[in-house]
């Protein structure tokens, strides 16, 4: 099932070519969760156009996508964007702590930011006058760090209801170490625990409204599709961590891009 | 030197509530005043120190001031990677308060003895390393505790009895000719009895990095010795790097690099390790000798 979404194709075709000038990024992470940071970006992250410091990219490898999402909603220039991972440039292919550019934790080793957006969350619930709602993006086999079910215990013990932790399901790595269901191991830690097409922005956005009348953080399984977009890269696994090699490949992998 | 913690939190929580301590499951009886007094700043967190040292990233990126407190090893070894990225390369303040440093847990075996904090995280980029060499002394220096990034101070339960005046983290004890001596917190503890009678510079230092280079380069000597109460080798580098282009001898005295697989009193394995005041002194004048 395919969303037309021309916007999304322009980055996603944005983030080929910042690959390829950067020699660097992991194309097939970034189009797995590019849907899930568009409806983020847009709607939850930022208030009057200023950042509001709520959310981690836990998945690190996945920052080019979301420095795609913040180009394409002109947060972030034509010009920071495609320095992408150059020497100087703020983008690195693991984000950075930088408020300059909307990135609240530094990430890229997995299992880091969970137990921060815990100690964010709880110092916001309990200690400052205005609590906020926080939000942090993993991927699946992320959860084989022990750091998100020792966090999990934190979020349940101190009623952290003002997380709300999506997890991009997209079976990466399932073959190799299964996680089975998620939905099923995670319940109890999360009682509105829902699943969802990853791909499906509208279902994302009304599940991301949804009020969390638990006192338990809201968990998002979000079933996606590694490489979504293009069916090159979603049915070669080598693209896990490649770039466009030449202007013939680049422009031939550029037409593949569809949705 | 422990007690000595929980009194200064009770001190500066009454005027600073940006503090924010989290226990590791360790020293709750000891923090009972905070507990009762101070309850919304005080968490016994539970046993999870990669995730502890994380939730106190996401404390200070709200603007909270943590002190993080457990047993050495499960701070420095279980959660190192998580003090690297989470505290140092983000630069975040957060104390880290260690107890049971080196040999203090002898009893309980290499599983509890940690004598590599001081050198595993020295290689770590903006952390600062406190070695208190008493209560007087961890006092002063937790009140650095506002300083930006990240901080790790060592409570041993061993000390030594003299009345220090510390400037910049660092003092000289005695000027001399033969060598100059640098002892390290707790194990001024050897020397506290008979270092008057050495004919060197005898340099105390209760915080090893930053270490106060300006002290080291005005008391230079070619002859250097080296006392610690943690691994030998720890900070040989940082003191190569003072004394660059130099000529030096270096002899150090601390502890060996293997595993104490005795079990006993502490005392018993600096015994065992010829680490006491005789033979301490031995080894130096020897030194000095030559």
């Amino acid at each position: 099932m395919h969303f037309k979404n021309n916007a999304i194709v322009i980055t996603k075709r944005n983030i080929l070519k910042a690959t390829y000038l950067s020699k660097e990024g992991h194309i097939a992470s970034s189009f797995s969760v590019l849907n899930i940071l568009n409806v983020l970006v847009k709607n939850f992250l930022f208030k009057k156009k200023k950042y509001l410091d709520n959310f981690i990219l836990s998945k690190g490898h996945a920052s080019l996508g979301f420095y795609a999402i913040l180009n394409q909603e002109k947060y972030i220039s034509d010009r920071i964007f495609f320095n992408f991972a150059k020497f100087k440039s703020q983008l690195g292919g693991h984000p950075k702590r930088n408020k300059k550019i909307f990135t609240t934790a530094s990430t890229g080793s997995l299992g880091h930011g969970l137990p921060i957006i815990t100690g964010m969350a709880f110092a916001s619930k309990y200690l400052d006058k205005y609590p906020k709602n926080f939000f942090i993006l993993m991927g699946d086999q992320e959860c084989n760090e022990g750091t998100l079910w020792e966090s999990l215990l934190l979020c349940n013990h101190y009623k952290l209801n003002n997380i709300t932790i999506i997890i991009d399901r997209n079976f990466s790595r399932e073959s190799d170490l299964a996680l089975g269901s998620l939905l099923k191991k995670l319940r109890d830690f999360s009682i509105s625990i829902t699943q969802v097409n990853g791909h499906d922005e509208n279902k994302l956005l009304h599940l991301l409204n949804k009020k969390n009348k638990s006192s338990k953080p809201k968990i998002i399984i979000a079933n996606t599709i590694k490489g979504f977009g293009s069916k090159i890269i979603e049915e070669d696994n080598s693209w896990h961590h490649r770039y466009p090699k030449n202007k013939f490949e680049l422009d031939k992998i550029l037409q593949t891009v569809k949705y | 030197m422990r007690e000595t913690f929980p009194k200064f939190i009770e001190d500066y929580l009454a005027k600073d509530k940006r503090i924010f301590v989290l226990l590791g499951d360790i020293g709750v009886y000891s923090f009972r005043n905070v507990f009762n007094n101070f309850k919304k700043n005080i968490l016994n967190i539970g046993i999870l120190e990669q995730t502890m040292i994380g939730f106190s990233a996401g404390l200070a990126m709200q603007g909270r001031i943590s002190f993080v407190h457990t047993i050495a090893p499960f701070i420095v070894n279980r959660a190192y990677e998580q003090i690297k990225i989470d505290l140092c390369y983000q630069n975040l303040n957060v104390n880290l308060v260690s107890v049971g440093s080196s040999l203090d847990y002898a009893a309980l075996g290499s599983t509890h003895h940690c004598p590599e904090d001081v050198a595993i995280l020295s290689k770590l980029p903006n952390i600062k390393i406190y070695c208190p060499g008493n209560s007087k002394e961890f006092y002063n220096l937790l009140k650095q505790y506002s300083l930006p990034g990240p901080k790790y101070f060592r409570i041993t339960s061993s000390n030594h009895n003299l009345n220090i005046n510390v400037k910049d983290n660092a003092a000289i004890l005695k000027k001399g000719k033969k060598a100059t001596i640098i002892v390290i917190g707790n194990a001024l503890r050897f020397l506290e009895d008979y270092y008057q009678e050495l004919d060197a510079n005898v340099i105390y230092l209760n915080c090893v990095k930053p270490i106060n280079r300006q002290l080291l380069i005005d008391n230079f000597n070619e002859n250097i010795i080296i006392i610690q109460d943690f691994y030998i080798g720890s900070i040989t580098s940082e003191i190569i790097s003072i004394y660059r282009n130099k000529k030096l001898k270096i002899f150090e005295i601390g502890l060996p690099n293997k595993f104490f697989l005795n079990y006993g009193t502490s005392q018993q394995h600096y015994n065992y390790l010829k680490l006491d005041k005789k033979n301490i002194k031995n080894k130096i004048l020897i030194k000095l000798k030559n």
